[in-house]
């Protein structure tokens, strides 16, 4: 106790918070000059990639939470996904408001599916999340495909059609916005300290349960609002969208990504949506060049792409630092 | 009046006593010395103490409120504070934040506000923050702050480990084997490190241990328990003679052997 610490700047400023509250508006300003501007002179095709994009970056953020950062494995992203499309869908159908309020209703389906299958399972520790969020995923396929009124295995048509890229990207930027922010909290360092260790994080007073509802809760809202931009995207939605084989194509993204990264998996998203059009003149070697990325990444980079690191800790001359921003 | 008092307390795992029948009584901000042979129930009576097991007889009191079946959340909040014999940090976390996690319980700010950014979050961050550095800085830690846990070596993650369970000001602190894997010189600097914790931070300290130098040095009571079961209790000087403890570490033959 010699000598005084080093004057520090409190790790979450004002000023870099109202300048994070700049960048975002302009981000957005972005988004729509491009959706005004740009999208209409721009080949359908490659916009359609781009917005397929986008639902997966959000999808992957909410799972790269759950999964990357709190630990927990959770098998069925894709069932809230589903919730999230059919409760847009229904809204959208039925009651003649905006779809984006749809989309929005969809998410906080999805949010209370997150509450009713992570409250039970996530009071224990272990696999038990990924058996039970894995029969989560099957039961709500099979309730959609024998339910009349979400239109069974054919499936809802004649939905409005929303989801153009300035929605979708705005979507992204507000996803993205609130699980970094949230990462970056007090909350964040919780989550990670759930995933590291449980038991002491128990014998600190915090509660790990509410903890790890939290964070799945917010994963399940983020896969429901991506569901819902589905659901407004082709004017039709059918269950099989949404089955088992998605959520892994979702955990994939995400452990290639890097777990305990957020921008890696985000990476991955993009490239995985993207590859199989690029790979489509070599159409008959897609899926070897596929698999072979796939064991190439296993071997190279077991713990993902960019491991537990950010893009931005690659522009920095600090090591290894939490990163401390608005 | 004591702060923990343990009533006649123990557990099974099927067929096996692992502790039984348990008296234990702690002043309040006495050093208490809990020690035995290996598998003798030591960590098998914190994991009581903490909540982590559920006993299966008797009662454990804290501050004259039982505790049993409170689980160790609640247990933890409640003030009772705790080490872990294999170091458990945080090791994705930063040292600052390791200690940082323990203030959470005390974040008035919800969820919404720390996403947004809210005044109220800011001001919970920077508090957080303040108590944080000025923690690590009386245990000479504030260098490494920013530096991944994992990064630590052995000795500092120990006394990382000691400041953050002290984040949580608890009345009670539990340290399972602190000395574990230091040499002499690094023990006795652990002692002192213990004797002034208790000091600066009031705290009453139970202690397993299995360095004698340490408990014999630092302890001012002691209870010896083996095969899950109290078989000495006093000051070091007492148990130190006590025949029952030596045959318990020794082997009952020792003395014919050592004479013959």
């Amino acid at each position: 106790m010699a000598d005084a610490s080093p004057p520090r700047p409190a790790p979450i400023s004002l000023r870099g918070t109202l300048l994070g509250y700049l960048a975002f508006a302009v981000a957005i300003a972005a988004v729509w000059g491009i959706d005004v501007y740009a999208v209409p002179w721009t080949d359908p095709y490659l916009t359609d990639i781009v917005i397929r994009i986008g639902m997966a970056l959000l999808a992957v953020m909410g799972l790269a939470l759950v999964l990357g950062f709190t630990g927990q494995f959770s098998l069925g992203h894709a069932g809230f996904m589903a919730v999230g499309a059919y409760a847009a869908a229904m809204m959208s159908l039925h009651s003649g408001l905006h779809p984006m309020i749809g989309v929005l209703v969809g998410g906080f389906a999805a949010a209370v599916a997150g509450v009713v299958v992570g409250l039970p399972s996530l009071r224990l520790t272990g696999d038990y999340l990924a058996v039970v969020t894995l029969g989560f995923n099957g039961i709500i396929i099979v309730l959609i495909q024998n339910a009349p009124v979400l239109g069974g295995a054919a499936g809802l048509t004649g939905l409005p059609v929303a989801t153009t890229f300035g929605w979708t990207f705005t979507w992204v930027l507000l996803g993205g916005l609130f699980i970094r922010n949230l990462l970056t909290s007090a909350h964040g360092r919780v989550f990670e300290a759930v995933r590291d260790n449980e038991i002491a994080l128990r014998s600190l007073g915090v509660d790990t349960t509410r903890a790890k509802v939290v964070a799945f809760v917010v994963g399940a809202f983020w896969a429901g609002i991506a569901g819902g931009l589905l659901a407004h995207y082709r004017a039709s939605i059918f269950p099989s969208q949404f089955q088992f084989d998605r959520s892994i194509e979702i955990l994939a993204m995400v452990v290639l990504g890097g777990t305990g990264s957020l921008s890696g998996p985000l990476l991955s998203a993009a490239v995985l949506t993207a590859l199989p059009e690029v790979l489509r003149p070599v159409a008959e070697y897609r899926m070897v060049i596929y698999s072979l990325l796939l064991i190439g990444m296993m071997i190279l980079r077991p713990k993902g792409l960019l491991g537990g690191k950010e893009i931005s800790d690659f522009f920095r001359r600090r090591p290894a630092a939490k990163k401390e921003a608005a | 009046m004591s702060i923990l008092e343990l009533r006649k307390a123990g557990i099974r795992f099927g067929g096996l006593r692992a502790v039984c029948d348990l008296d234990l009584s702690l002043p309040e901000g006495c050093l208490y010395g809990l020690i035995g042979p290996n598998g003798a129930g030591k960590t098998t009576v914190f994991n009581l103490i903490t909540g982590i097991y559920l006993p299966t007889e008797g009662d454990i009191l804290f501050q004259g409120k039982s505790i049993v079946g409170m689980g160790p959340t609640r247990i933890a909040a409640a003030g009772i504070g705790r080490t872990f014999q294999n170091i458990r940090l945080f090791s994705g976390l930063s040292v600052l934040d390791n200690v940082k996690v323990a203030f959470h319980r005390h974040l008035h700010a919800n969820l919404f506000e720390a996403v947004l950014r809210a005044p109220r979050y800011l001001a919970d961050e920077a508090r957080a923050d303040a108590e944080a550095r000025q923690l690590l800085d009386t245990f000479g830690l504030l260098p490494m702050a920013e530096y991944g846990a994992e990064s630590l070596p052995y000795g500092l993650r120990r006394r990382l480990e000691i400041a953050r369970a002290l984040a949580t000001k608890p009345k009670l602190l539990l340290l399972d084997e602190p000395a574990a894997g230091m040499n002499p010189s690094e023990a006795d600097e652990l002692m002192h490190l213990i004797r002034w914790v208790r000091e600066t931070f009031g705290v009453t300290i139970l202690l397993i241990e299995h360095h004698m130098a340490v408990v014999m040095g630092i302890c001012e009571r002691i209870t010896v328990l083996d095969h899950g079961a109290r078989i000495a209790e006093g000051t070091p000087d007492e148990i130190r003679k006590d025949p029952v403890v030596i045959e318990a570490y020794l082997g009952t033959d020792v003395h014919t052997q050592v004479t013959a």
